[in-house]
């Protein structure tokens, strides 16, 4: 092979004529670029060429490219000249001068193309250069009104690229060689090559709403620098520093001459690694990305995609505010989508990404998102700056993202923390025991699962960010996309599944009926045993196989409410704080709906937060309508109306239908003796309760790892009796003073041993607040309280009052064995009038009566045994308890 | 006086004159710019409301309202959350209610606008003359 003519072809002429042959064909092709670009409507002109206009797509990519030709080489020519020292053959001052000056008209012509491309980086770049020629003292204004013109009209900046700043170069280059002619063999060489370049690979285009605002390549690096410094007048002086130093070149001294050079030469290394590091690990605000991040992102230095001059396409003209996207040639008959998502006006690349300016399908296609929403792209779709930032951010936060308070206590019975309002992340889960058993038992359940499938969700298949409630296939949406994935759908007109705020019970049922179960007890289902399915009995079986059977359903289900019908977004999708518990995350309350006198409330168009105004506007809302505002933390619930009369009413949001909510009954404010009772613990008609479970690691028996969906030898198992649906246990929250309804938590043994040898065996009696969500309008009777040991703490048995003249006893027969470990019954929370020992819950402000409380609990209840619960006396004595007692009869008596 | 004198003399003349002229264009367009008004309902939300160019911030107390031009480049900045505004171009953060810096490189403040109630007109008036 004779290298010599190959390096000979590509050395076929100087620098300097490369550069001015590409100088010739930019002006050309921008003379013909003028045809089709419209400055007025700068990127949808050139968002309608690259949809529909071939000739002015290779057009534009000419120009693109020859621009970008001229400005490497006309920097290699500089360079050139630096190293063969040919910088002093120019003898005329004035010519170096006007060769320095058009320097900076050479930076100008660069940055305005950038500019009047109109997306949001050139906006932006039209408005970081206003304000570094606005930086500059005396003359800065003037400059910028010359040069940068104004924020409504590109007119300033088309005029002065497309004429002065050629204009410039022209007479520059002309000064400098006399001629603005390249020989025509170094034409057609470097014409040949742009043609091609121009062929293959796109001119870059951003979106006009874009959150990524990243300069063109030659700029990133003074992006970085101005990102590193207050002061963006250090920009000019280093940029007239460096200009300067140019300037004194051929009158300083060889030596000089070289110094300066060598610092010319190190400022430019220096300003290419910038370059590199702000282009590709800079993203949304400016802030660093990983180059997965960087890849989900959609950004492309170079975009291969030929020019489709043999493809079939229509004039696409775009109205206002529609978006202008090549998805939409074929996809534009989508529908499915609700208002607040139309296609037309979010466009495809939003949420899906790819390409939305390349009409070759498989082009189009690549770097797709196929399930937008997932935590692992949610910034680069639903949470992107124009879309939905805060709710992203705070989900981050939300219990249902972390699993914080179900970690806090598995790894607290486990001895792996001394706390149980420790937080923590799912996701950063190790392989200690208690860690092993979360991924064996419960890590599934969390919002940052990844859904890697179109469609409904199955019932194990938990997570997907956004998607997880947001996402809902109907059955058209579902063949739409059974036709797409067999290739049988003709792309034009199909179903797209709804994303919306509609979120329907089952969103909620696969990870709320473990645990607490309170879906199911919403419902009215109790989880039972298998042997429960028989005729008579209604029962069902879960798609996880689980049975259960129907109690009775809470009465807002009842009427017809849904989950999200009380538990909003703030509730649902965290308020951006960390927090350790439920309860701290949940707003809601019972008395928000049923106060007890002047209803919390606020005008619609007082409202302080977005989120509440957006829905609002979506329904639309009369601003003057009052709403309620919980008591916790004033959270707006946007279906409640407050009428002139205080009186609430509350609105369906799947149905529409609505209901008028009752104020506090009386009964329940009468007297003091029920005063600190909690509105769950009379309304509460049941709670699933266990016995206990044991928990032991099988080496042997082959596991499923929830947290990274792999199959994995040794597992935790667990093994568990049958939940009862009976009224909850009550005890007191420390913190206001309440009695609260409670249910067995972790009433669990755990074999340590078989995990780790040495570490024993261990038992924990923990109770845990619950919210049954099976409320009642009728409460729980006096009895079912005072005289009901399960219900008082002690578990289930026979509680009995024995009288010997006027003296009485309580005495209490367990039914259920007594644990070896505490030697408690295995179903009681605290011993028959014996004090309970800590820890005494899943939660540190949670405790069972203590022997003291038990007696005045009995004490009404040994009442109870003689006097009707409607009579006289105990209406009487649930107003005045100390009167009562006071004037009992002789017969009465009490000891214990 | 020389020929060569009285041309040079010519010469910074007609330059000095195309300052002016240009400096006196300049001076317009500044006033132009400056006499923007912006007419807002009664009714304007309560916390931060965006409008492009600038923002309303209401509360109980006050309605302010501030430019969203970033004080360290010139770039318009976005809505970040619902009491933080983002640069997207250097990466600024700005504190809704008060226009503050709470991350750089910005180090000054957001313009604070003209904000009052018209009582004849019965609107809010933003007006981009500088008050700060």
């Amino acid at each position: 092979m004779d290298w010599q003519r190959i390096k000979k072809f590509f050395q076929f002429d100087t620098a300097g004529w490369i550069a001015s042959a590409s100088l010739l064909i930019c002006a050309v092709s921008g003379v013909l670029l003028a045809i089709p670009y419209n400055f007025t409507h700068a990127h949808q002109s050139l968002s309608e060429m690259l949809l529909s206009n071939p000739s002015g797509t290779f057009t534009r990519n000419l120009h693109y490219w020859s621009a970008q030709v001229f400005f490497i080489f006309s920097i290699l020519h500089v360079y050139d000249h630096f190293y063969k020292k040919t910088e002093s053959n120019i003898r005329n001052r004035r010519t170096w001068t006007l060769l320095v000056i058009v320097l900076i008209f050479l930076g100008y012509e660069m940055i305005s193309g950038f500019i009047l491309k109109g997306d949001s980086a050139g906006i932006q770049a039209r408005r970081i250069l206003a304000s570094l020629f606005q930086s500059i003292p005396f003359i800065g204004k003037m400059l910028n009104d010359l040069l940068a013109g104004t924020e409504d009209n590109q007119q300033v900046v088309y005029i002065q690229h497309v004429a002065t700043g050629t204009i410039f170069l022209f007479i520059a280059v002309y000064d400098h060689v006399k001629t603005i002619w390249p020989k025509w063999k170094s034409w057609l060489i470097v014409l040949g090559f742009l043609l091609i370049l121009s062929f293959l690979f796109r001119a870059p285009l951003g979106l006009a709403d874009s959150t990524i605002v990243k300069g063109p390549w030659f700029f990133v690096g003074i992006q970085e620098i101005l990102h590193l410094t207050s002061h963006p007048v250090y920009v000019i002086i280093l940029i007239l520093g460096l200009l300067a130093a140019i300037w004194i070149l051929p009158i300083l001294k060889p030596d000089n001459r070289r110094k300066v050079k060598w610092g010319l030469l190190i400022s430019g290394i220096t300003y290419l690694a910038i370059t590199f590091v702000a282009l590709f690990f800079r993203g949304e605000n400016w802030q660093w990305q990983s180059l997965r991040e960087r890849k989900l992102s959609g950004e492309q230095l170079i975009i291969f995609d030929p020019v489709g001059f043999s493809l079939a396409t229509k004039p696409v003209s775009g109205a206002p505010n529609q978006k202008i996207e090549s998805c939409l040639q074929c996809h534009a008959g989508m529908e499915g989508l609700s208002e607040s998502h139309n296609v037309a006006v979010t466009g495809c690349y939003a949420c899906h990404k790819g390409d939305p300016f390349s009409v070759n399908k498989s082009l189009a296609h690549r770097n797709m998102i196929l399930v937008p929403g997932n935590f692992s792209n949610a910034r680069q779709t639903c949470g992107t700056q124009n879309c939905h930032p805060d709710i992203t951010n705070r989900m981050q936060k939300s219990l249902m993202t972390t699993e914080s308070g179900v970690i806090a206590i598995d790894k607290f019975v486990f001895g792996e923390t001394a706390s149980m309002n420790d937080t923590f992340h799912v996701q950063s889960l190790g392989h200690s025991a208690a860690d092993q058993h979360l991924r064996n038992l419960c890590a599934g359940c969390h919002l940052g699962a990844e859904k890697t499938k179109t469609g409904n969700a199955e019932w194990l298949e938990r997570g997907g960010g956004c998607t997880t409630c947001h996402l809902l296939y109907n059955d058209e949406a579902t063949a739409s996309m059974r036709r797409m994935q067999s290739k049988t759908s003709t792309g034009i007109a199909e179903i797209h599944p709804a994303i919306d705020i509609q979120i329907s019970n089952d969103r909620c049922m696969s990870c709320h009926s473990r645990s607490g179960r309170i879906s199911l007890s919403y419902e009215g289902w109790n989880e039972t045993e298998k042997s429960a399915v028989q005729a008579g009995v209604k029962t069902k079986i879960l798609p996880d196989n689980r049975v259960v059977e129907f109690v009775n359903a809470d009465v807002h289900h009842e009427k017809g409410m849904s989950c999200i019908d009380c538990h909003g977004s703030y509730d649902v999708m965290g308020d951006g704080q960390s927090h350790s518990h439920k309860e701290q995350a949940v707003s809601i309350q019972c008395k928000d709906c049923h106060p007890h006198g002047k209803v919390n409330s606020e005008v619609v168009s007082s409202l302080p937060d977005k989120e509440s105004q957006m829905i609002a506007w979506l329904h639309k809302t009369d601003p003057k309508i009052r709403v309620v505002l919980t008591e916790k933390n004033a959270r707006p619930l946007m279906n409640t109306r407050v009428d002139s009369l205080n009186q609430i009413t509350l609105i369906d949001k799947l149905s529409g239908k609505m209901h008028e909510s009752k104020h506090t009954a009386t009964a329940c404010t009468r007297g003091k003796g029920h005063d600190r009772l909690s509105c769950e613990a009379c309304h509460t008609a049941w709670v699933p309760q266990c016995i206990g479970c044991h928990n032991t690691y099988e080496k042997e028996t082959q596991g499923f790892d929830l947290l990274t969906g792999k199959r994995t030898k040794g597992a935790w198992v667990e093994f568990a009796g049958k939940t009862m649906a009976e009224a909850p246990v009550l005890g007191i929250n420390t913190e206001t003073n309440q009695i609260v309804t409670a249910m067995p938590g972790m009433v669990m043994s755990i074999d340590h041993e078989s995990f780790e040898k040495g570490k024993g065996k261990s038992f924990h009696r923990l109770y845990a607040p619950t919210s049954g969500h099976t409320t009642q309008k009728e409460v729980r009777s006096c009895k079912s309280c005072h005289n009901n040991p399960l219900a008082i703490g002690f578990g289930r048995g026979e509680l009995i009052f024995k009288t010997s003249g006027n003296i009485g006893k309580w005495t209490f027969e367990p039914h259920f064995a007594l644990n070896e470990s505490d030697g408690l019954p295995e179903d009681a929370w605290t011993g028959f009038l014996k004090e309970a020992k800590p820890p005494y819950a899943t939660r540190d402000w949670l405790r069972p009566f203590t022997v003291a409380e038990q007696k005045r609990i009995l004490q009404v209840g040994a009442c109870l045994t003689c006097h009707d619960e409607k009579s006289k006396v105990m209406e009487n004595a649930l107003d005045n308890w100390e009167k009562s007692l006071a004037e009992r009869s002789k017969k009465c008596g009490w000891q214990n | 006086m020389s020929r060569k004198t009285f041309f040079r003399i010519l010469s910074g003349l007609v330059v000095g004159m195309l300052v002016w002229i240009w400096h006196s264009l300049s001076r317009f367009q500044e006033e132009k710019e400056n006499n923007v008004k912006y007419w807002h309902s009664k009714n304007i939300p309560m916390g931060m409301s965006f409008y492009g160019k600038y923002y309303i911030i209401r509360n109980k107390e006050s309605v302010r309202a501030f430019s969203t031009t970033c004080t360290h480049a010139g770039c318009r900045i976005g809505k970040g959350t619902e009491t933080v505004l983002q640069c997207s171009c250097h990466g600024s953060q700005f504190e809704a209610a008060t226009g503050k810096p709470l991350r750089g490189p910005a180090i000054k403040p957001l313009t604070e606008l003209d904000c009052r109630f018209d009582e004849k007109t019965n609107q809010w008036v933003i007006k981009f003359s500088k008050t700060t």
